[in-house]
């Protein structure tokens, strides 16, 4: 089956994930397929930590599956900032984005990778996955604004350069506007958002004409939209959803008794408690 | 090619996919040819039809090789049939081309561009006043 959340390249890192409430390390065969799913627990609005594999109860397709694996704070992470730099981003507005891309590598820790995107009417690569933080941030301060905006292109270049290496993606897309020169349809987009590992948050300024295309793409994919009164709140904002997303954990199973291919619908329950469960409403496997 | 367009933004693909072949075939300039080949390769994916899709796409990178919508078309229909790895390729080249200082594709002006063409027309209609040889 070819699919999007099933990891073969995860599979490598899966030999040596400390398995958090499991006795035993489980052993993988390199054909097995695992499907990982990304899952925030929260309650009264604090994160839940410390669940194990027997805390969790996971449907595919409404079948009952058995949860192999739950990591928690394991996995590397590939950290992907879309930033829009259209006309409309400029002056002190600038200068926050820019912050806030710092407070997100002040907050990378050893491992993890970042990536860098910026749009206007093009996409522009600023940084490919690197640890180097260093020349991230250096290309954070060489800022190029103006023109269209492009976020439906720019958040499919960001997801497909998340998911291009062994880690977890999270994407971080910040927009001010609505979409105005993409290529790509904000539909074809959300398709690949089934098929893809990576998480999206979006972040967008109260006010600024609503943009549903990253609402969407969020929703399909786990992640969330953040809403900031001012670019002042994007700082606190962004640590804020790096924060959040180490807080998931990572939760696999190899599928059973479900079909092939087509849209797997998801569902994850904790056990016994009423904890607020956030995750990829489902995937969808096979070719197009 | 511009009816094509309006069709597959309506939805009515089928209809999009023929009209922009005729103009494919017609298309007297590159830009137009590259708007039908570039239309023609997002109708022809939406349909399912990936191969006249792929060529599609191809066909608009050949026209105008600068222009990076057409990459990011192919990185999208790899992914979508679950290549990463090409996707990466693609996206790759799309994200070249628009590194560059000159950076340019017809698309970003496709709503305002059938008036490209206006100081020439301006500069035949003045000749035409003038009494002069048409430019």
């Amino acid at each position: 089956m070819t699919c999007c959340p099933r990891l073969a390249l995860v599979l490598a890192l899966l030999a040596w994930l400390p398995v958090a409430g499991a006795a035993q390390q489980p052993q993988f065969t390199a054909k097995v397929e695992l499907v990982r799913v990304d899952v925030l627990v929260t309650s009264g609005g604090k994160p839940v930590t410390g669940l194990g594999v027997g805390d969790f109860e996971l449907l595919d397709s409404g079948v009952p599956q058995t949860v192999e694996l739950v990591s928690y704070e394991q996995l590397p992470l590939n950290v992907v900032l879309a930033l829009d730099l259209s006309e409309s981003v400029a002056g002190e507005r600038l200068a926050h984005l820019g912050a806030a891309g710092e407070a997100v590598l002040d907050g990378l820790r050893p491992g993890d990778q970042v990536g860098l995107l910026s749009f206007s009417q093009s996409v522009r690569l600023g940084a490919r996955l690197t640890t180097d933080t260093a020349a991230v941030r250096r290309a954070l301060r060489d800022p190029w604004p103006g023109g269209d905006t492009s976020l439906v292109d720019a958040t499919y270049a960001a997801m497909t350069i998340g998911e291009s290496d062994v880690g977890r993606a999270l994407v971080i897309v910040f927009s001010d506007g609505v979409d105005t020169s993409s290529w790509l349809r904000p539909q074809a987009v959300l398709d690949i958002a089934k098929r893809t590992d990576a998480v999206v948050y979006g972040v967008t300024v109260r006010g600024a004409a609503a943009a549903p295309f990253l609402h969407d793409v969020a929703e399909q994919t786990g992640g969330r939209q953040f809403e900031v009164e001012s670019t002042r709140e994007l700082g606190a904002t962004f640590s804020r959803i790096l924060e959040e997303f180490r807080q998931r954990y990572v939760v696999g199973y190899t599928p059973r008794d479900v079909p092939a291919g087509g849209w797997h619908p998801l569902t994850v329950r904790v056990k016994g408690q009423r904890a607020t469960v956030r995750a990829r409403p489902g995937y969808l496997a096979g070719e197009r | 090619m511009r009816l094509g367009r309006v069709l597959a933004d309506q939805g009515r693909n089928d209809a999009a996919a023929r009209e922009l072949r005729r103009a494919l075939g017609q298309a007297g300039d590159d830009v137009v040819a590259y708007y039908a080949a570039l239309f023609l390769g997002e109708a022809a994916a939406a349909l399912g039809q990936a191969g006249e899709a792929r060529e599609a796409y191809e066909r608009a990178r050949r026209i105008l090789p600068a222009a990076p919508s057409p990459s990011l078309g192919l990185s999208h229909l790899a992914r979508a049939r679950g290549d990463r790895a090409a996707a990466h390729r693609w996206l790759d080249e799309a994200l070249a081309l628009a590194a560059g200082d000159d950076a340019d594709d017809p698309w970003w002006n496709f709503n305002f561009s059938a008036g490209r063409h206006a100081q020439r027309w301006l500069g035949v209609v003045r000749a035409a006043f003038a009494g002069e040889p048409s430019p």
